[in-house]
Protein backbone atom coordinates (compact mmCIF):
# COMPACT_ATOMS: atom_id res chain seq x y z
CA UNK A 1 0.00 0.00 0.00
CA UNK A 2 1.28 3.43 -0.90
CA UNK A 3 2.58 5.57 1.93
CA UNK A 4 2.30 8.68 -0.22
CA UNK A 5 -0.74 10.91 0.12
CA UNK A 6 -2.13 13.98 -1.56
CA UNK A 7 -4.68 16.03 0.36
CA UNK A 8 -6.93 18.85 -0.82
CA UNK A 9 -8.78 21.57 1.05
CA UNK A 10 -12.08 23.38 0.62
CA UNK A 11 -10.38 26.03 -1.54
CA UNK A 12 -9.19 23.60 -4.20
CA UNK A 13 -5.58 23.60 -3.04
CA UNK A 14 -3.56 20.39 -3.10
CA UNK A 15 -0.56 19.24 -1.05
CA UNK A 16 1.48 16.12 -1.77
CA UNK A 17 2.88 13.61 -2.37
CA UNK A 18 3.92 13.27 1.23
CA UNK A 19 4.32 10.32 3.61
CA UNK A 20 1.65 9.80 6.25
CA UNK A 21 3.92 11.07 9.04
CA UNK A 22 4.30 14.41 7.22
CA UNK A 23 0.55 14.80 6.68
CA UNK A 24 -0.10 13.72 10.27
CA UNK A 25 2.26 16.32 11.67
CA UNK A 26 0.81 19.07 9.47
CA UNK A 27 -2.71 18.23 10.66
CA UNK A 28 -1.68 17.87 14.30
CA UNK A 29 0.03 21.25 14.23
CA UNK A 30 -2.95 22.93 12.62
CA UNK A 31 -1.16 23.75 9.37
CA UNK A 32 -3.58 21.81 7.18
CA UNK A 33 -7.16 22.83 7.84
CA UNK A 34 -10.51 22.26 6.16
CA UNK A 35 -9.25 19.20 4.32
CA UNK A 36 -11.98 17.66 2.19
CA UNK A 37 -10.35 15.10 -0.10
CA UNK A 38 -7.38 12.80 -0.38
CA UNK A 39 -5.60 10.68 -2.94
CA UNK A 40 -2.95 8.00 -3.01
CA UNK A 41 -1.98 8.54 -6.65
CA UNK A 42 -2.38 12.31 -7.09
CA UNK A 43 -5.07 11.80 -9.72
CA UNK A 44 -8.11 10.19 -8.15
CA UNK A 45 -9.37 12.02 -5.10
CA UNK A 46 -11.92 10.66 -2.61
CA UNK A 47 -13.66 12.36 0.30
CA UNK A 48 -11.08 12.32 3.07
CA UNK A 49 -13.47 10.47 5.38
CA UNK A 50 -13.14 7.48 3.03
CA UNK A 51 -9.38 7.25 3.54
CA UNK A 52 -9.22 5.60 6.98
CA UNK A 53 -5.62 6.47 7.81
CA UNK A 54 -6.27 10.17 7.22
CA UNK A 55 -9.81 10.22 8.58
CA UNK A 56 -8.46 9.05 11.92
CA UNK A 57 -6.12 12.03 12.01
CA UNK A 58 -8.98 14.44 11.47
CA UNK A 59 -10.97 13.12 14.40
CA UNK A 60 -8.57 14.97 16.64
CA UNK A 61 -6.33 12.14 17.70
CA UNK A 62 -3.01 13.92 18.06
CA UNK A 63 0.02 11.80 17.32
CA UNK A 64 1.91 13.75 19.91
CA UNK A 65 1.52 12.27 23.35
CA UNK A 66 0.86 14.69 26.21
CA UNK A 67 4.25 13.74 27.63
CA UNK A 68 5.97 14.90 24.45
CA UNK A 69 4.18 18.25 24.59
CA UNK A 70 5.11 18.71 28.23
CA UNK A 71 8.71 17.86 27.40
CA UNK A 72 8.61 20.53 24.69
CA UNK A 73 7.26 23.04 27.24
CA UNK A 74 10.10 22.14 29.61
CA UNK A 75 12.65 22.52 26.82
CA UNK A 76 11.29 25.97 25.96
CA UNK A 77 11.38 27.05 29.60
CA UNK A 78 15.06 26.09 29.71
CA UNK A 79 15.65 27.96 26.47
CA UNK A 80 13.98 31.05 27.96
CA UNK A 81 16.36 30.97 30.92
CA UNK A 82 19.34 30.60 28.60
CA UNK A 83 18.22 33.45 26.33
CA UNK A 84 17.56 35.87 29.21
CA UNK A 85 21.23 35.60 30.17
CA UNK A 86 22.37 36.70 26.71
CA UNK A 87 22.82 40.17 25.20
CA UNK A 88 19.85 41.36 23.10
CA UNK A 89 21.41 40.70 19.69
CA UNK A 90 22.69 37.30 20.79
CA UNK A 91 19.15 36.33 21.78
CA UNK A 92 18.17 36.76 18.14
CA UNK A 93 21.22 34.87 16.95
CA UNK A 94 22.58 38.06 15.36
CA UNK A 95 26.23 39.12 15.56
CA UNK A 96 27.12 42.12 17.76
CA UNK A 97 27.77 44.29 14.71
CA UNK A 98 24.37 43.50 13.12
CA UNK A 99 22.26 46.52 12.16
CA UNK A 100 18.78 47.02 13.62
CA UNK A 101 17.41 46.07 10.18
CA UNK A 102 19.30 42.77 10.21
CA UNK A 103 18.08 42.17 13.78
CA UNK A 104 14.52 42.87 12.63
CA UNK A 105 14.89 40.14 10.00
CA UNK A 106 16.25 37.71 12.59
CA UNK A 107 13.49 38.67 15.04
CA UNK A 108 10.77 38.07 12.47
CA UNK A 109 12.21 34.71 11.44
CA UNK A 110 12.40 33.60 15.08
CA UNK A 111 9.21 34.99 16.58
CA UNK A 112 6.91 33.40 14.01
CA UNK A 113 7.86 29.98 15.39
CA UNK A 114 6.04 30.94 18.59
CA UNK A 115 2.87 32.37 17.07
CA UNK A 116 -0.23 30.79 18.70
CA UNK A 117 -1.17 29.29 15.31
CA UNK A 118 2.00 27.16 15.56
CA UNK A 119 0.88 25.45 18.75
CA UNK A 120 0.34 21.73 18.29
CA UNK A 121 -3.21 20.47 18.61
CA UNK A 122 -4.10 19.85 22.24
CA UNK A 123 -1.16 21.84 23.55
CA UNK A 124 -1.22 21.94 27.36
CA UNK A 125 -1.46 25.27 29.20
CA UNK A 126 2.24 25.01 30.15
CA UNK A 127 3.30 24.88 26.50
CA UNK A 128 0.94 27.71 25.57
CA UNK A 129 2.47 29.84 28.32
CA UNK A 130 6.00 28.99 27.14
CA UNK A 131 5.06 30.18 23.62
CA UNK A 132 3.65 33.43 25.05
CA UNK A 133 6.70 34.07 27.24
CA UNK A 134 9.06 33.34 24.34
CA UNK A 135 7.16 35.76 22.07
CA UNK A 136 7.20 38.41 24.80
CA UNK A 137 10.93 38.00 25.41
CA UNK A 138 11.72 38.27 21.69
CA UNK A 139 9.45 41.32 21.27
CA UNK A 140 11.03 43.02 24.31
CA UNK A 141 14.46 42.19 22.89
CA UNK A 142 13.64 43.82 19.56
CA UNK A 143 12.23 46.87 21.35
CA UNK A 144 15.45 47.13 23.33
CA UNK A 145 17.54 47.03 20.15
CA UNK A 146 15.33 49.64 18.49
CA UNK A 147 15.41 51.87 21.59
CA UNK A 148 19.21 51.77 21.51
CA UNK A 149 19.19 52.70 17.84
CA UNK A 150 16.65 55.50 18.41
CA UNK A 151 18.65 57.05 21.22
CA UNK A 152 21.61 57.39 18.88
CA UNK A 153 19.51 58.66 15.95
CA UNK A 154 19.17 62.40 15.28
CA UNK A 155 15.78 64.01 14.68
CA UNK A 156 14.89 64.72 11.08
CA UNK A 157 14.57 68.16 9.52
CA UNK A 158 10.81 68.47 9.65
CA UNK A 159 10.79 71.75 7.73
CA UNK A 160 11.90 69.80 4.66
CA UNK A 161 8.95 67.47 4.84
CA UNK A 162 6.16 67.93 2.33
CA UNK A 163 4.11 64.78 2.90
CA UNK A 164 1.62 62.69 1.00
CA UNK A 165 -1.84 63.18 -0.44
CA UNK A 166 -4.42 61.18 -2.32
CA UNK A 167 -5.51 62.22 -5.80
CA UNK A 168 -9.14 61.99 -6.97
CA UNK A 169 -8.29 58.83 -8.91
CA UNK A 170 -6.97 57.17 -5.73
CA UNK A 171 -3.28 57.62 -6.56
CA UNK A 172 -1.22 58.34 -3.45
CA UNK A 173 1.53 60.88 -4.09
CA UNK A 174 4.47 61.20 -1.73
CA UNK A 175 6.66 64.28 -2.02
CA UNK A 176 9.74 65.22 -0.08
CA UNK A 177 12.22 68.05 -0.27
CA UNK A 178 15.49 66.42 0.63
CA UNK A 179 18.52 68.32 1.81
CA UNK A 180 21.89 67.13 3.11
CA UNK A 181 20.53 67.17 6.69
CA UNK A 182 17.92 64.63 5.68
CA UNK A 183 20.29 61.91 4.51
CA UNK A 184 19.53 59.95 7.65
CA UNK A 185 15.92 59.58 6.45
CA UNK A 186 17.31 56.98 4.10
CA UNK A 187 18.42 53.57 5.21
CA UNK A 188 22.17 53.34 5.30
CA UNK A 189 22.17 49.75 4.04
CA UNK A 190 19.30 50.26 1.58
CA UNK A 191 19.52 53.67 -0.06
CA UNK A 192 16.22 53.21 -1.84
CA UNK A 193 14.19 52.98 1.35
CA UNK A 194 13.37 56.07 3.38
CA UNK A 195 11.32 57.13 6.37
CA UNK A 196 8.27 59.30 5.72
CA UNK A 197 6.99 61.08 8.83
CA UNK A 198 3.20 60.96 8.95
CA UNK A 199 0.54 60.80 11.66
CA UNK A 200 -1.61 58.71 9.37
CA UNK A 201 0.04 55.51 8.23
CA UNK A 202 -0.89 53.91 4.93
CA UNK A 203 -1.55 50.16 4.70
CA UNK A 204 1.47 47.90 4.32
CA UNK A 205 2.42 47.28 0.67
CA UNK A 206 0.34 50.32 -0.43
CA UNK A 207 1.67 51.46 -3.81
CA UNK A 208 2.54 55.16 -3.97
CA UNK A 209 4.00 57.60 -6.48
CA UNK A 210 7.16 59.16 -5.06
CA UNK A 211 8.85 62.42 -5.96
CA UNK A 212 12.05 63.34 -4.11
CA UNK A 213 13.42 66.83 -4.77
CA UNK A 214 17.12 67.30 -4.06
CA UNK A 215 17.46 71.08 -4.25
CA UNK A 216 21.22 71.08 -3.64
CA UNK A 217 21.64 68.97 -6.75
CA UNK A 218 18.72 70.44 -8.73
CA UNK A 219 17.53 66.93 -9.19
CA UNK A 220 14.24 65.09 -8.89
CA UNK A 221 13.90 61.34 -8.36
CA UNK A 222 10.55 59.94 -9.44
CA UNK A 223 9.58 56.32 -8.92
CA UNK A 224 6.91 54.07 -7.55
CA UNK A 225 7.18 53.06 -3.93
CA UNK A 226 5.61 50.72 -1.47
CA UNK A 227 4.95 51.06 2.25
CA UNK A 228 7.17 48.44 3.88
CA UNK A 229 6.94 49.30 7.59
CA UNK A 230 4.53 51.19 9.83
CA UNK A 231 5.89 53.34 12.67
CA UNK A 232 9.37 51.79 12.35
CA UNK A 233 11.49 51.90 15.49
CA UNK A 234 8.69 53.73 17.28
CA UNK A 235 8.86 56.74 14.92
CA UNK A 236 5.49 58.10 13.79
CA UNK A 237 5.34 57.45 10.08
CA UNK A 238 6.25 54.75 7.64
CA UNK A 239 9.14 53.32 5.70
CA UNK A 240 8.74 53.49 1.96
CA UNK A 241 10.84 51.53 -0.48
CA UNK A 242 11.31 52.78 -4.02
CA UNK A 243 10.47 50.43 -6.86
CA UNK A 244 11.81 50.84 -10.35
CA UNK A 245 14.07 53.85 -9.81
CA UNK A 246 16.37 54.29 -12.79
CA UNK A 247 19.94 52.97 -12.44
CA UNK A 248 21.14 56.57 -12.57
CA UNK A 249 18.80 57.62 -9.74
CA UNK A 250 19.79 54.59 -7.69
CA UNK A 251 23.43 55.50 -8.10
CA UNK A 252 22.68 59.07 -7.11
CA UNK A 253 20.78 57.99 -3.97
CA UNK A 254 23.66 55.78 -2.97
CA UNK A 255 26.10 58.65 -3.46
CA UNK A 256 23.89 61.11 -1.56
CA UNK A 257 23.30 58.88 1.46
CA UNK A 258 26.90 57.76 1.70
CA UNK A 259 28.25 61.28 1.42
CA UNK A 260 26.02 63.04 3.94
CA UNK A 261 25.25 60.23 6.31
CA UNK A 262 28.94 59.33 6.59
CA UNK A 263 29.73 63.01 7.24
CA UNK A 264 27.03 63.24 9.91
CA UNK A 265 28.19 60.10 11.62
CA UNK A 266 31.77 61.34 11.61
CA UNK A 267 30.77 64.49 13.57
CA UNK B 1 23.40 41.42 -20.42
CA UNK B 2 19.92 40.11 -19.69
CA UNK B 3 19.02 40.00 -16.01
CA UNK B 4 18.61 36.60 -14.35
CA UNK B 5 14.99 35.46 -14.17
CA UNK B 6 13.24 34.40 -10.98
CA UNK B 7 9.97 32.48 -11.28
CA UNK B 8 7.62 33.13 -8.34
CA UNK B 9 4.94 30.44 -7.97
CA UNK B 10 2.11 31.01 -5.50
CA UNK B 11 -1.68 31.00 -5.82
CA UNK B 12 -1.89 34.04 -3.53
CA UNK B 13 -1.37 37.21 -5.53
CA UNK B 14 -0.54 39.16 -2.37
CA UNK B 15 2.37 36.81 -1.68
CA UNK B 16 3.59 37.03 -5.28
CA UNK B 17 3.57 40.84 -5.09
CA UNK B 18 5.36 40.83 -1.73
CA UNK B 19 8.06 38.44 -3.02
CA UNK B 20 8.54 40.41 -6.23
CA UNK B 21 8.83 43.67 -4.28
CA UNK B 22 11.46 42.08 -2.04
CA UNK B 23 13.59 41.27 -5.07
CA UNK B 24 12.67 43.77 -7.77
CA UNK B 25 15.56 46.12 -7.14
CA UNK B 26 18.15 43.36 -6.90
CA UNK B 27 18.57 43.24 -10.66
CA UNK B 28 16.35 40.23 -11.36
CA UNK B 29 13.56 39.89 -13.89
CA UNK B 30 10.60 38.49 -12.01
CA UNK B 31 7.92 36.36 -13.58
CA UNK B 32 4.92 34.82 -11.86
CA UNK B 33 2.81 31.70 -12.01
CA UNK B 34 -0.30 31.00 -9.96
CA UNK B 35 0.02 27.23 -9.68
CA UNK B 36 2.28 24.29 -10.48
CA UNK B 37 0.93 23.67 -13.98
CA UNK B 38 1.39 27.31 -14.93
CA UNK B 39 4.92 27.19 -13.48
CA UNK B 40 5.88 24.14 -15.57
CA UNK B 41 4.47 25.86 -18.67
CA UNK B 42 6.61 28.93 -17.94
CA UNK B 43 9.66 26.70 -17.52
CA UNK B 44 9.21 25.48 -21.08
CA UNK B 45 9.37 29.09 -22.29
CA UNK B 46 12.11 30.64 -20.15
CA UNK B 47 15.24 29.56 -18.31
CA UNK B 48 15.02 31.03 -14.81
CA UNK B 49 18.00 31.24 -12.49
CA UNK B 50 15.82 30.28 -9.55
CA UNK B 51 12.26 29.30 -8.62
CA UNK B 52 10.35 30.33 -5.48
CA UNK B 53 7.63 27.76 -4.93
CA UNK B 54 4.58 27.52 -2.66
CA UNK B 55 3.54 24.03 -1.49
CA UNK B 56 -0.24 24.27 -1.19
CA UNK B 57 -1.77 25.33 -4.51
CA UNK B 58 -4.69 24.43 -6.77
CA UNK B 59 -4.32 22.02 -9.70
CA UNK B 60 -0.76 20.86 -9.02
CA UNK B 61 0.87 20.92 -5.61
CA UNK B 62 4.27 22.39 -4.87
CA UNK B 63 5.88 18.99 -4.13
CA UNK B 64 4.51 17.56 -7.41
CA UNK B 65 5.87 20.61 -9.21
CA UNK B 66 9.22 20.27 -7.47
CA UNK B 67 9.42 16.65 -8.63
CA UNK B 68 8.75 17.67 -12.23
CA UNK B 69 11.27 20.49 -12.03
CA UNK B 70 13.92 18.11 -10.75
CA UNK B 71 13.32 15.82 -13.77
CA UNK B 72 13.69 18.60 -16.34
CA UNK B 73 16.03 21.02 -14.49
CA UNK B 74 18.12 18.99 -12.01
CA UNK B 75 20.38 21.90 -11.05
CA UNK B 76 17.81 24.71 -10.89
CA UNK B 77 17.69 26.17 -7.34
CA UNK B 78 14.19 26.01 -5.85
CA UNK B 79 13.24 27.86 -2.66
CA UNK B 80 10.13 26.56 -0.94
CA UNK B 81 8.03 29.37 0.55
CA UNK B 82 5.32 27.92 2.73
CA UNK B 83 3.51 28.01 6.04
CA UNK B 84 3.61 24.19 6.09
CA UNK B 85 6.87 24.41 7.97
CA UNK B 86 6.85 21.42 10.28
CA UNK B 87 10.11 19.54 10.70
CA UNK B 88 9.02 16.50 8.71
CA UNK B 89 7.66 18.69 5.89
CA UNK B 90 10.90 20.64 5.64
CA UNK B 91 12.87 17.37 5.61
CA UNK B 92 10.59 16.00 2.88
CA UNK B 93 10.99 19.13 0.77
CA UNK B 94 14.79 18.90 1.00
CA UNK B 95 14.65 15.17 0.26
CA UNK B 96 12.72 15.93 -2.94
CA UNK B 97 15.33 18.46 -4.00
CA UNK B 98 14.44 21.83 -2.48
CA UNK B 99 17.42 24.15 -2.14
CA UNK B 100 16.06 26.20 0.76
CA UNK B 101 12.89 26.59 2.82
CA UNK B 102 11.52 29.97 3.93
CA UNK B 103 8.52 29.99 6.26
CA UNK B 104 5.49 32.20 5.79
CA UNK B 105 4.93 34.84 6.96
CA UNK B 106 8.31 36.07 5.83
CA UNK B 107 10.39 39.19 6.14
CA UNK B 108 11.65 40.61 2.82
CA UNK B 109 15.23 40.21 3.98
CA UNK B 110 14.70 36.44 4.47
CA UNK B 111 13.76 36.04 0.81
CA UNK B 112 16.49 38.37 -0.42
CA UNK B 113 19.07 36.57 1.72
CA UNK B 114 18.03 33.11 0.51
CA UNK B 115 17.96 34.17 -3.14
CA UNK B 116 21.31 35.95 -2.84
CA UNK B 117 22.91 32.89 -1.26
CA UNK B 118 21.67 30.50 -3.96
CA UNK B 119 22.24 32.72 -6.97
CA UNK B 120 25.78 33.55 -5.82
CA UNK B 121 26.59 29.88 -5.33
Amino acid sequence: MSDQFWVGDAYGRVMGPAPLKVVAELIARGRLKELTRASTDGKTFRPIEQVPLLARLLTGASPEAPQALLAEAERLEGELKRLRALAPKQRLGAPDEASADACRGAFFATVKRFHPSRLPAGAPERLQQAFIRMSELLAATMEEIERAERSSAPSYASESFVGWHEELDGTIRVELDVGPADAHLFHVADHEAFFLPSREVLPLLQLVEVKLRFKTYRREVKAHGRVVAANPQGKTGMDIRLIGATPDDRKFLQYFVRKYEARRQAR
Amino acid sequence: MTPPIILVVDDDKFIRVAVCDSLRDSGFRLIEAENGNAALARLREVEPALVILDLFMPERSGLDTLGEIRKSHPALPVIILSSLDTETMIEEAFRLGASDFVSKPFHPTEIAHSVGKLVRS
